[in-house]
């Protein structure tokens, strides 16, 4: 990590790292300036192609890279030459003089598109979907930014990051609804501010690790289970699967998983099935459903990684949770192999 | 919590049946009507979950009012001046989340789950359908777990 554009002592407000590989953008926002204590910093590294969430499929945001970021930072000056024409000595004079002393109030960063122009940003970092006002009152900040010749810049945006810096959604001043983005391999996240809370970097590798530690939960489950319905007299067929590829995965670019199912057959019947439902569940840390003819169960882990898994049982007849053990797994198919 | 109770039921009921034509398709190897049970489970997975939440966010409403409106009746203004900016026009005006905190220690882990569930529903209701999946009996279990808690 390297800091661009140091004006003096100054600490930097905006500063990029190159990237390691291909040249993806790495934006580095950190505002350093004590006074705005309530600005968070924060450090996203991208080294992957952006995609789309919610089922947009194809469209990338192009990655920036170094040579593209013109100005960085509020207190940054414009790196680049004038675009006004050098035959209009008064007039490029006072520009260049302006320019020396131009200011970029509350403008986060500019960068140029290749032969389509400049574009100022700003960017925020918002714990939910900001609000029409927001979107409005940041655009007007862009528009009466004391940049020195507002023909500097060709376009505006609003850029906006959860906290977790898995979503980015970017506003252009033509109006309209934003782009949204998923991103992958956020390497760090250093928050300052008191608004958002500092955690663990997501990225491919820890989803990875998630669905590795899932796939292994699973086995280790369903071992159990074969080992209860053989000593109950019932032979168990493991060769079918399912395909684990959760929105997580797809959105950090994890292969789709192949997991086990289970068949447990009794006089060479299928009387109950169990299949992994998913890891990334609302109200629980995975979910496996076991499916017999009149009736239905789900088994799931109570204890959020990286806890072992405790995994608890919901007859659907009852709402009260039992821990699974080899009793209650037996009486459930017991009960309802007979009716 | 009888609609709750009610809305558990009716999700439980519509799950088994579902459930039941899953078994059945996958017993005769019917991979895609399987498929199809296994989306519709989602689905009412995802209308029960927010039926039975805004059920939920009703009875924190109603408990929260009575707990701010018993205090706004204090006598000296120092004991009543905070509770005096939740009500307006003798109701409880203030968000969701801040109707929890009347009734729930915010540094709780309850209260943390709650406003998870909260944010979930509020996704939902602006993204209709969704990939997610849910455990709706774990969640309901929750939601009680947090009741227990509350104050009045």
């Amino acid at each position: 990590m390297r800091a661009r554009d140091r004006i003096g002592s100054q600490p930097q407000f905006a500063y990029l790292a190159p990237s390691a590989s291909n040249h993806a953008l790495d934006l580095a926002l950190d505002n350093s300036d004590s006074k705005r204590i309530m600005e968070p910093a924060l450090l996203v590294r991208d080294n992957r192609k952006l995609v789309y969430q919610q089922g947009q499929r194809g469209k990338q945001l192009r990655s920036l890279r170094e040579a593209d970021i013109v100005a960085i930072g509020d207190t940054s000056l414009l790196a680049s030459t004038p675009s006004k024409s050098e035959d209009d000595f008064e007039a490029s004079a006072t520009y260049d003089q302006r320019l020396a002393t131009a200011r970029l109030a509350r403008v986060d960063f500019i960068y140029s598109r290749p032969h389509a122009g400049r574009v100022a940003v700003e960017l925020k970092l918002s714990a939910k979907h900001p609000s029409p006002s927001l979107v409005h009152n940041a655009f007007n900040q862009l528009r009466h930014a004391g940049v020195a010749d507002l023909d500097r810049v060709d376009f505006q945006e609003l850029w906006a990051l959860t906290p977790d810096a898995s979503t980015l959604l970017i506003w252009s001043d033509e109006g309209g609804e934003p782009t949204q983005y998923g991103l992958a391999n956020v390497i760090s996240l250093s928050v300052r501010s008191d608004a958002f809370s500092e955690r663990a970097p997501i990225d491919t590798a820890y989803v990875q690790h998630r669905v590795d530690i899932w796939e292994t939960q699973i086995e280790q489950l369903f071992q159990e289970i074969t080992r209860w319905s053989i000593d109950d007299g019932c032979t168990v067929d493991s060769k079918s699967n399912v395909t684990m590829n959760e929105e997580m995965m797809q959105l950090f670019g994890v292969h789709p998983r192949s997991l086990p199912a289970l068949r447990i057959k009794r006089s060479n019947k299928v009387i109950v099935t169990a299949r992994p439902v998913g890891l990334w569940i609302i109200g629980a840390a995975g979910r496996v459903d076991l499916l017999m003819a009149n009736a239905s169960a789900s088994l799931v882990n109570v204890k959020s990684f990286p806890s072992e898994p405790e995994w608890q049982m919901y007859e659907n007849r009852a709402s009260t949770p039992q821990a699974l053990n080899k009793a209650r797994f037996l009486n459930f198919v017991h009960e309802n192999e007979r009716t | 919590m009888k609609e709750l109770d009610l809305a558990e039921r009716a999700h439980a009921e519509l799950d088994a049946e579902y459930a039941r034509k899953e078994f059945r398709a996958s017993s005769r190897g019917q991979i895609n009507a399987e498929q199809r049970y296994q989306e519709l489970r989602r689905i009412n997975d995802s209308a029960y979950f927010l039926v039975i939440f805004g059920t939920f966010e009703r009875y924190i409403t109603q408990r929260a009012e009575t707990a701010a409106l018993a205090r706004t009746g204090k006598q000296l203004y120092r004991h009543r001046r905070a509770w005096d900016t939740l009500i307006v026009d003798g109701e409880i005006s203030t968000s969701f989340l801040n109707r929890v905190r009347v009734i729930l220690d915010a540094n709780s882990a309850e209260f943390g789950k709650i406003k998870g569930y909260y944010k979930v529903r509020n996704d939902l209701a602006h993204e209709g359908i969704t990939a997610r999946t849910f455990s709706v009996p774990s969640v309901v279990t929750d939601l009680r777990q947090a009741w227990r808690k509350m104050k009045t």
